[in-house]
């Protein structure tokens, strides 16, 4: 673990960043616009998949999957910029270390998802008939998000080590 | 004692400060409604400025009662993490322009969904939604910008 965050303590990325550290902020904001986007979007499709908003079509639904990817481009941009600025105080902080297993499980759903459901979700929306697995999938992933938010937010809160 | 003053001696604010995990739970509450109603809102507004047209707009009178049940979440967890240091936030401008914000774009989201009760028909056939409706959408997604904005400014301000 040490020769990781000193790897990333002697990057030009993090000398360039402890000289400006107002980036930090507005990299927190952008973090911010990044979780609405993702989790907004991500909260409306997963629903529909478990059965609610059944009057909206499956289809349309996934018009709103660039909104999900354009919220995690931006939130994997700015989260891995502050790994750059401070990495002792994140790598070694439990909560930003279950976020990251947590990250990692909601993009192996969401390869899962591509895989087995995607491809069938023309024929299961003619009649609605999404099998069970797919609900457990697309609960899964809001689950594994909000866990995802939720130890995000815990960072600063928690013993590090 | 001013009513700020006496509002951080609630049982609240007490609960807040005593319990080890309660500030940080709020935060997650505070985080996770703010994802709901205003990853929502935006999605509304963006639509009634026209893209994701595939989605009928009348499909957004369901979204929006989702989008209200956020804003409940953020109200609640909001007001507990007011109490706690109620002056301070008080004479904080990123806060008040935060609250202003938060005030006239609910407003305006209020006015936005009982506008699509009456025209969401109407406009989907004709595929023409108002030029007015697209600038306040516009100015919606602004004012929640301002708010995200502010909202993160808080705590580098606080005294």
């Amino acid at each position: 673990m040490d020769i990781i965050i000193a790897w990333f303590e002697s990057s030009p990325t993090h000398t360039w960043m402890v000289d400006h550290n107002w980036i930090t902020v507005v990299l927190e904001i952008i973090h911010f616009f990044g979780l609405c986007l993702l989790l907004g979007a991500l909260l409306i499709i997963d629903l529909r998949m478990i059965g609610w908003f059944k009057s909206i079509s499956v289809k349309a639904i996934h018009s709103l999957l660039p909104v999900v990817f354009i919220g995690f481009g931006l939130n994997l941009m700015s989260g891995v910029l502050f790994v750059f600025y401070d990495p002792a105080r994140y790598l070694i902080n439990i909560s930003f270390q279950i976020k990251m297993v947590l990250v990692f499980l909601a993009a192996l759903n969401a390869l899962f998802y591509y895989w087995k459901i995607h491809p069938n979700i023309d024929r299961w929306s003619q009649d609605d008939s999404f099998p069970a697995f797919a609900k457990v999938v697309a609960a899964a992933s809001l689950l594994l998000w909000y866990g995802v938010l939720a130890c995000g937010r815990f960072i600063p809160y928690v013993g590090t080590g | 004692m001013n009513i700020f003053e006496s509002l951080e001696t609630t049982f609240i604010a007490n609960w807040l400060i005593d319990s080890l995990y309660g500030y940080p739970v709020m935060l997650v509450l505070h985080g996770i409604g703010m994802s709901i109603v205003i990853g929502i809102l935006f999605m509304f507004n963006l639509r009634l400025m026209g893209l994701f047209n595939n989605i009928e707009l009348g499909a957004f009178k369901s979204l929006l009662k989702l989008a209200w049940a956020g804003f409940l979440i953020n109200f609640i967890s909001g007001c507990i993490l007011f109490v706690q240091k109620a002056t301070s936030f008080v004479q904080n401008w990123a806060f008040l322009v935060k609250i202003a914000g938060v005030v006239i774009a609910t407003v305006m989201a209020i006015i936005a969904h009982k506008t699509l009760y009456q025209q969401a028909d109407k406009w989907n056939s004709e595929n023409a939604i108002a030029l007015s409706a697209k600038i306040l959408a516009f100015v919606s997604i602004g004012l929640w910008s301002v708010v995200i904005i502010t909202g993160r400014l808080v705590g580098y301000l606080e005294q």
